[in-house]
């Protein structure tokens, strides 16, 4: 039970942080074969400075970003997160399809994030969420422009 | 404590049973007031017969549609299951911008479902996560302005 409380209060930590536009201390906590696994996309990126990488572009994307916890709940080594992100898309947004200039557009999002820890270090992460409605948000409609995001 | 295995054992079964056929054997798992909760568009189904017609909808499109779960935990009145699910598009495919007629294609979709269950064993809400885009693309829809009503 220890372990699960550590964990939270770690998991809680990262976001708090990432909402201050601070992700040097998730870094520090992804073990050093850590992977994030983008499960609409079943895009896998592996090694902390890529799985950092991923966020650093919401964070670009949306420089005013919040993550804003709905829910969460740590189990054995897994912390799950339901949060809403919402952002203003006045930056580039890097993706696998190309950059997205900046649209002025607000976007607001659910995302279920499972965290997998092991002796304090994250070891995977798993993001679900609904690509449709953020490309829609973000006034793009071809899914087969977005289909590599 | 003791809940928890058997929670986890409930949630279980109640994907068998979807997996089955047997969908009204999966809405008797929730409570007669559950609140289901389908993220993407944030649509609100109320009562097992509202549930049943959501968890319907994909069941008749998608006939042979088997979940399958890859990780799961329960811990406190909370389970988490991740699960994929895959079918064929056999049947009619109900949707707000209209019905999308059987195109034979294979799709395979991942999903993350938390639930919570009450002391009696029955689910008294969920919140069910999955990608849109990705399910619009394999039945070849592209057109996002057309699919965006449907999420």
């Amino acid at each position: 039970m220890a372990n699960e409380r550590d964990n939270l209060k770690l998991t809680t930590e990262i976001y708090e942080r990432f909402n201050k536009n601070d992700l040097d201390r998730w870094k520090s906590l992804l073990a050093d074969n850590a992977t994030i696994e983008v499960m609409p996309t079943n895009q896998t990126l592996k090694g902390p400075s890529d799985v950092i990488q991923y966020f650093r572009n919401y964070r670009q994307g949306f420089p005013d970003i919040t993550i804003n916890i709905q829910n969460q709940v740590a189990c054995d080594d897994t912390v799950i997160t339901e949060f809403v992100a919402r952002g203003t898309h006045t930056g580039t947004l890097p993706t696998p399809m190309g950059d997205i200039p900046a649209t002025g557009r607000k976007m607001e999002n659910p995302v279920c994030q499972i965290v997998q820890w092991k002796n304090g270090k994250i070891t995977d992460i798993r993001d679900y969420f609904d690509v449709a409605t953020l490309m829609t948000q973000l006034g793009i409609t071809s899914l087969k422009e977005a289909q590599t995001y | 404590m003791a809940n928890e295995k058997e929670n986890a054992r409930l949630a279980k079964e109640a994907y068998d049973l979807f997996s089955k056929g047997d969908l009204n054997g999966t809405v008797q798992h929730f409570a007669e007031n559950a609140k289901f909760i389908s993220m993407p568009t944030g649509e609100a189904f109320r009562g097992r017969n509202e549930i049943q017609g959501f968890i319907g909808n994909f069941k008749t499109a998608f006939p042979d549609m088997k979940l399958d779960i890859s990780q799961q935990v329960s811990c406190g009145d909370q389970v988490v299951t991740e699960f994929v699910a895959k079918g064929t598009h056999k049947g009619t495919f109900k949707t707000p911008m209209g019905d999308i007629s059987p195109t034979n294609r294979k799709v395979e979709v991942s999903l993350c479902e938390t639930l919570n269950v009450n002391s009696d064993g029955k689910f008294t809400e969920a919140h069910l996560y999955f990608d849109t885009a990705s399910l619009m693309q394999q039945l070849g829809v592209t057109n996002l302005a057309e699919a965006q009503n449907m999420r």
